[in-house]
């Protein structure tokens, strides 16, 4: 029975090993640097519930564990823990469109991928499918070749409906978002960075399935960061050593294949890690793009309060049911791509109500009285060789090297956030929002994500992997993260990395039974 | 223009808060000095519950002196007409903060310590309740005390679950809220929808 180990247990690596298990006989063995965690516990939600930024605090990375020039802060963003950053992530599943394949051929920014949209539009569906995504099926930017969502798309809220008179005000299009609520199970709960019944994807609740289902050819070492891959010659990967933080003790594992799903930093920090005699600057490294090409999400909000809300308008879906991609057109490639999203709620909540010791009546009138009105997007960025990940000194909590990152973004970015935030702010003018209650601004991005790493390309003199996501120069080593992208686009990544995953599960099983 | 600062975890948060504490006169109880020194006892400054691996349950006697918290709000806010049935789902849920680690069993056994020392003062449970939730203590820093810590891991906790788990905001004209269980999003009952037309 053929071995492969994966590295990390976020949705690429679990996305990999399901279809890896249900088309094979393959044995998987998969580390993850972070300890264990229930999904769907009553009594986790109940924490959750009444404080919920506490529940992934000790599964972050540690503060300041990362130096450099200037840096994406990924304090806070990124989860170590079985599951990994799915636990916590929105949902958002769109998928990428097909121009963001050809950046570098349409705009002369970063770099172009070496398989078209064409080509991956049937594993994004098949992604889809695994991570239970609710989508409108007749929205055909981008084209969906007549592909379904698995589930419909709940309906636009009251609130919603406000907001797109606001939208259509603008001639600004919009849609329903597409996020991975398996609408089966989905309660409304509005709860969903812990979610009672999993009904959002989390490769957390996956994982639990697959060890049930696979009991004899999954197992999970969590608590176990793998620091290096050991090498057989320059071409054939044979194991990692692991740290068993339990007990302090090094260890190795065997194995035929190695996959490295361990997000776009910790990815290429391993192969930095794992240098030897024939690749001496880190495996993959022998054109100089391991580490480099780093881009992340670029945001921007705004927010205002408006007079009058007799609705009472709220949160009352509890994840985001109406999404624009109006900015994320061929139109806008070569300034900078955007999607965001506008919330409506209520300025007060009844239990702070309460607890303020406001009477019922006032309560009731201070959510008439006025309006919150939230507008948040992300955009895409243009990758600098400059932007570069290096091993930082000791280790974090998690069994890791601290990481060394410079990181830059290029004015025409800047410029381009801030005339996205400028939109806002006008579309919040429009909306009634008083002038001197709102408030914008601009972040640069954090590791969320973080892609580029270990970029993509059919020459080894271009990037680090081919397009079946292997090390260039070896037979059987791999990365399946967001570090292969050659560029990051302005949609979120996590459907565009699952569907790369089901690729390579397809073209890891068909080779062995080829072979 | 004013800038605020931000982060993505605030912005996805952006209309998700949970209920913070202000202090409030409101009719209370004159306690003495003897017993104000218990409640402003130092106990914690860790956010962490204090004996945190003590595991165990409420007495029935303990469990209705904690959640007369409950019937105070309803009194006053009218939140739901069916008190009983939510009571006995907190009365579960209370089981599972205390029998699980991170354990609440002794941070609720000092709140109900606190109830039962004002209750001493006085028959009149709501004015035991205004001074717990309302009263103001001369202290500048209460949140390490008996009384912080009550109010902050104890009845704040227990309010913000009352409202949603007791179907209690639908009081105020809402459909669904954070924490209820509204049920399917293709259910005409589960939340408002978007008008058509």
């Amino acid at each position: 029975m053929k071995k492969v180990i994966i590295i990390g247990s976020g949705v690429a690596g679990t996305i990999l090993a399901r279809q890896i298990l249900a088309n094979s006989d393959f044995q998987i063995i998969m580390f993850e640097a972070g300890p264990m965690f229930k999904p769907g516990d009553r009594r986790t939600w109940l924490d959750h519930l009444v404080a919920p930024n506490k529940l992934y605090e000790r599964f972050t990375d540690d503060l300041g564990s990362q130096v450099g020039n200037r840096h994406m802060e990924v304090f806070g963003a990124r989860l170590f823990m079985k599951g990994g950053t799915t636990n916590h992530w929105g949902g958002l599943s769109p998928r990428f469109k097909p121009e963001d394949f050809e950046l570098k051929s349409r705009t002369g920014y970063g770099a172009d991928w070496p398989i078209t949209y064409r080509e991956l539009a049937p594993y994004y569906t098949k992604a889809e499918a695994l991570l239970g995504v609710c989508g409108d099926s007749d929205n055909d930017d981008p084209p969906r070749y007549g592909d379904k969502f698995p589930f419909y798309p709940p309906s636009y809220t009251l609130g919603d409906g406000f907001l797109i008179k606001i939208l259509e005000d603008h001639k600004i299009s919009y849609g329903h978002a597409a996020v991975a609520r398996n609408g089966n199970k989905c309660i409304t709960t509005g709860t969903c960075d812990y979610c009672p019944t999993n009904a959002r994807y989390t490769a957390l609740y996956d994982l639990v399935q697959l060890q049930m289902k696979y009991e004899e050819r999954l197992s999970l070492h969590t608590e176990s960061p793998v620091t290096k891959i050991l090498m057989d010659g320059q071409k054939r990967a044979i194991g990692v050593d692991f740290l068993d933080l339990e007990t302090g003790n090094e260890e190795s594992m065997e194995a035929d294949s190695v996959v490295i799903s361990s997000g776009t930093i910790e990815s290429a920090k391993l192969l930095l890690a794992s240098a030897n005699r024939d690749w001496q600057t880190g495996i993959g490294n022998h054109s100089d793009h391991l580490g480099r090409h780093l881009v992340g999400h670029p945001l921007m909000f705004a927010e205002g309060v408006r007079s009058g809300n007799p609705n009472k308008f709220n949160s009352e879906l509890g994840f985001t049911s109406l999404l624009s991609r109006h900015f994320d057109s061929p139109e806008y490639q070569s300034k900078g791509k955007m999607w965001f999203s506008p919330k409506i709620g209520s300025g007060t909540t009844i239990e702070r109500g309460i607890l303020s010791n406001m009477s019922r009546a006032d309560i009731d009138e201070k959510m008439s009285a006025e309006a919150n009105i939230s507008i948040g997007g992300e955009m895409e960025m243009y990758d600098s060789p400059a932007n570069l990940i290096r091993l930082g000194k000791g280790k974090t909590r998690h069994g890791l090297p601290t990481t060394k990152m410079d990181f830059e973004i290029k004015e025409i970015t800047v410029k381009t956030r801030q005339e996205h935030a400028d939109t806002f702010v006008k579309m919040l003018k429009r909306a009634g929002c008083k002038e001197n209650s709102i408030q914008m601004g601009v972040l640069d991005p954090d590791g969320a994500h973080a892609s580029g790493t270990c970029r993509m390309s059919h020459r080894e003199a271009e990037g680090v992997v081919d397009a079946h996501l292997r090390i260039h120069n070896t037979d059987n080593l791999y990365v399946c993260s967001n570090a292969v992208f050659p560029s990051i686009a302005a949609a979120n990544p996590t459907l565009t990395v699952s569907a790369l995953a089901v690729r390579l599960a397809e073209h890891m099983t068909l080779k062995n039974s080829n072979s | 223009m004013n800038k605020i600062d931000m982060d993505r975890r605030k912005l996805v948060k952006m209309g998700l808060t949970m209920g913070t504490f202000s202090l409030f006169p409101f009719s209370c109880i004159q306690i003495s000095d003897q017993d104000t020194s218990e409640l402003l006892k130092f106990i914690s400054h860790s956010d962490v519950p204090v004996n945190e691996k003590q595991i165990g349950e409420l007495t029935s006697v303990e469990f209705k002196t904690l959640s007369s918290l409950c019937s105070y709000v309803n009194q006053i806010w009218e939140l739901t007409p069916n008190l009983d049935q939510y009571l006995q789902t907190l009365n579960a849920d209370l089981k599972l903060k205390t029998n699980e680690v991170p354990s609440y069993l002794t941070e609720y056994k000092n709140a109900i310590e606190l109830i039962d020392l004002l209750e001493g003062f006085n028959e009149h449970i709501d004015e035991v309740w205004s001074t717990l939730l309302f009263g103001e203590f001369t202290q500048e820093d209460l949140s390490s005390t008996k009384i912080g810590r009550a109010r902050r891991l104890v009845f704040s906790e227990i309010i913000t679950h009352f409202v949603p788990i007791s179907g209690g905001f639908k009081a105020f004209g809402l459909m669904n809220y954070r924490g209820y269980f509204g049920g399917s999003y293709a259910s005409p009952e589960s939340y408002r929808k978007m008008e058509i037309g």
